[in-house]
């Protein structure tokens, strides 16, 4: 499924702002900074979002595809910088078409699952080999349709190149597929042989995970064009294996911490529970609520430093054409607070208040963007353009192939 | 026709020009710093408007004029491009809490008829070999992770499957329906109905019985879920609640997803006690039916409320040794009846997490059912 921010890989928003540069000195022209905006506003993305959702409920999803186009527009539209916003341009039909091959494909695999294992597993494996096209056809399609100041985006991959990103990926999901003799180890000690596998691939996806992603960002990012102008990121893969590391001992302290929080309240409760007192009666309320506090916290801090630690590093190390170059200061304490907030928010208004987590999350990842140009923007030259068909994106979507990783 | 400010790009490159745009009859006349340019009214194309979004005017020749004078726009273009119905709709105040309302009242009637109503048509149509494999499976698996072989003496077993075999052909059922005994494991006093007529009944659960009447309630109550196919519409319903979640919310990310577990979890559970109620209004007929009586099944789940309070009385002392408390003195005031009330009142506090509805109402339900009976 896709992500919240959706402009995140969106090469309109991931636009690198460059630092002051050296040039020589007679053509020393001081860079000049321009902040990122986010202008939308819940009251009026609450209007399009129900609209965009009653219609999907009464054309049973064919909406959806126009629903998709209408919200990036509201996105894309709203995003201001250096006096100029950002357009969408996708085309509902091109989306509606992607959806529908996604659904055949996806309809066929999981019928044919149920009667033929066999056929199901080659089918399996066949989309598998093809995922690395999805992905670029879904980058190409998204940097494609989107523009700054009436020049497109651009993306282009080969085959190869995102292969040679995700390959360790590919690897650890068919891991339990390469043993075998799995089946007949089972029989002799099966809980033993069982946890050994799940904890290798455990460790596995663990060890892969960093450079999934760093590849990917990395992947997006060179492949990526304004105009003529290519994108480049001049960070290692070593730096997202250092976050990793840090959200793992982030992770280990929240659970001992909120831990030793949880035994104290209730402990505390079972004490006074013990003669039939008070904590009898309010300890189931009191477990659910702990339970939900603490899953929101967990997630919500987890969530806010990947995201703002990735998406600082990215964007921070990031040029364009070597004129421009792009500052992040995403907060983790901050980002934090606003997952928790949305989080309850969405929880106690049965999903209706998601507009108003969606701007705010928008509002505060602009505002902590900013570029820094060493020429004018006015430069930057288009190109010959050409369509880009949408099939790749919709079924990277909907076999949940998340580009954001 | 009213001219109007704009910026121009002409799509060869990222440069912002100011410019000023009349239309004169058919002839769109863009008139900027570094000279003009002219269109055929026709040739232009006014993107579809959308709330708080700059007015986007695209030329044949790639350019493209962006401006806020929406007023402008609709006089010189006309309203038609303009003002989609998208557009109209998310304007209109009306029409979004028309659309509000729609929402809330399919969600509630999916959620209430929909989906069961869906995992039932497709659960009859599911070929049986579908199930059988599911069944195997997942005894599979429990046996993997909680199960061990049961050791229960032959006696007792024998006179279970005597009991259920009674039940199993009243029941009309199968007789590929088929009882497994195991124990326990972690999970203690249980009874589970799998998915293609599997009932396993734990060791602990049967010893923990004052008889074996009360076994056979229990599995009634099994053969219930066996009867109206719950394992495989609770398997089929979930699947349709998340992938329901997910299409309604799923394209807005990794925090929404975190924040729709807790309700989808709940609806989850929901579906549960609709079952379990199913379960025992089926084991209450068949009970009868087989000359026994519901009164059985309220004494098996008293017994089975006393052993999850002795379970949870065992944790509490551990808890007063570690912390130096003393052993309350049995309180006078506290007959069985208070104790019960107390019980039910935790119970129904627990209403919405607990997968089985609260214990007080079946054992009513179940005497109710009895009382028809007994002379």
């Amino acid at each position: 499924m896709q992500d919240i921010s959706v402009n995140e890989y969106d090469p309109a928003v991931t636009l690198p702002p460059v630092p002051p540069p050296i040039v020589a000195p007679t053509t020393f022209v001081p860079p000049e900074a321009y902040s990122f905006r986010f202008t939308g506003k819940a009251g009026e993305f609450f209007g399009i979002w129900i609209v965009n959702l009653f219609l999907n409920i009464i054309t049973l999803g064919i909406y959806s595809a126009w629903a998709k186009v209408r919200k990036k527009r509201y996105f894309y539209g709203h995003t201001w910088v250096a006096d100029a916003n950002f357009e969408y341009h996708g085309n509902p039909i091109a989306i509606l078409k992607g959806r529908l091959i996604a659904v055949a494909v996806f309809g066929a695999y999981s019928g044919i699952g149920h009667f033929m294992p066999k056929v199901a597993a080659i089918l399996a494996f066949g989309l598998f080999a093809a995922a690395p096209w999805f992905i670029a056809r879904s980058m190409a399609f998204n940097a494609f349709n989107s523009s700054y100041r009436n020049i497109r985006f651009r993306f282009y991959a080969s085959y190869i190149d995102v292969l040679k990103a995700i390959w360790p990926v590919a690897l650890v999901l068919v891991f339990p597929l390469l043993m075998p003799e799995l089946d007949a180890a089972e029989k002799v000690k099966p809980p033993t042989v069982f946890w050994v596998i799940a904890l290798l691939q455990f460790m596995a996806i663990f060890a892969v995970y960093p450079y999934a992603i760093g590849a990917i960002k990395k992947l997006h990012v060179n492949h990526s064009q304004y105009g003529v102008a290519p994108f480049t990121i001049g960070v290692g893969i070593g730096a997202f294996y250092k976050i990793f590391l840090l959200a793992l001992l982030l992770g280990f302290a929240m659970v001992i911490v909120i831990g030793i929080a949880v035994g104290i309240v209730v402990a505390a409760t079972m004490v006074m529970g013990i003669n039939g007192g008070v904590g009898a009666y309010i300890m189931p309320t009191l477990v659910t609520i702990l339970a939900i506090v603490v899953y929101f916290s967990m997630g919500s801090m987890l969530l806010a430093y990947s995201k703002s630690r990735f998406g600082n590093l990215v964007f921070n190390h990031t040029r364009l054409d070597q004129q421009v170059s792009f500052n992040s200061s995403l907060r983790l304490t901050k980002l934090a607070k606003i997952y928790f907030v949305n989080m309850f928010a969405i929880l106690f208004s049965f999903g209706l208040a998601i507009p108003w987590a969606v701007i705010r999350v928008m509002r505060y990842r602009a505002e902590c963007l900013s570029l820094q140009a060493s020429s004018s923007l006015d430069e930057f030259i288009g190109g010959v353009s050409a369509q880009v068909g949408a099939t790749g994106e919709e079924l990277g979507e909907f076999f949940s192939i998340d580009l954001s990783l | 026709m009213i001219p109007f400010e704009a910026d121009y790009y002409d799509g060869k490159s990222a440069k912002r020009i100011a410019a000023t745009i009349r239309v004169v009859g058919d002839v769109v006349v863009v008139a900027h710093t570094q000279g003009s340019a002219e269109y055929a009214l026709s040739t232009t194309r006014v993107q579809s408007q959308l709330k708080g979004v700059p007015c986007r005017i695209g030329f044949p020749d790639g350019a493209v004029a962006i401006t806020n004078d929406h007023a402008a726009v609709k006089a010189d273009f006309g309203t038609g491009s303009a003002q989609t119905l998208a557009h109209r709709l998310e304007s209109h105040l009306g029409f979004v809490i028309t659309a509000l309302v729609g929402i809330v009242v399919t969600v509630a009637l999916g959620y209430f008829y929909g989906v069961p109503w869906a995992a039932h048509e497709i659960a009859k149509r599911l070929p049986d070999g579908i199930e059988s494999q599911l069944a195997e499976a997942s005894i599979k698996s429990l046996d993997q992770v909680i199960f061990k072989p049961s050791s229960l003496n032959e006696n007792l077993r024998a006179e279970t499957l005597k009991a259920f075999a009674e039940l199993r052909v009243a029941s009309d059922l199968p007789s590929s329906v088929r009882m497994e005994f195991r124990d326990g494991g972690w999970i203690g006093a249980n009874a589970l109905a799998l998915p293609g007529g599997v009932i396993v009944i734990t060791d602990q659960l049967i010893s923990a019985m004052p008889g074996v009447p009360e076994t056979a309630a229990v599995l009634a109550h099994e053969l219930g879920h066996v009867q109206h196919r719950h394992s495989l519409r609770q398997v089929l319903q979930s699947s349709i609640t998340a992938l329901a979640a997910a299409a309604v919310y799923g394209d807005v990310g990794s925090l929404t997803t975190i924040a729709i577990t807790a309700p989808t979890v709940l609806a989850h559970n929901g579906y549960s006690r609709d079952f379990e109620r199913e379960a025992d209004t089926f084991a209450f007929a068949l009970l009868k039916k087989t000359g026994r009586s519901p009164t059985s099944f309220a004494i098996a789940m008293r017994k089975l409320e006393k052993v999850q309070r002795d379970n949870s009385a065992a944790a509490n002392k551990e808890v007063r040794e570690k912390i130096g408390i003393p052993e309350p003195a049995p309180s006078p005031a506290e007959t069985a009846e208070t104790s019960d009330k107390r019980n039910a009142d935790t119970k129904s506090n627990f209403g919405y997490l607990s997968t089985h509805p609260a214990t007080a109402e079946r054992i009513r339900a179940a005497e109710a059912a009895a009382a028809g009976i007994v002379p």
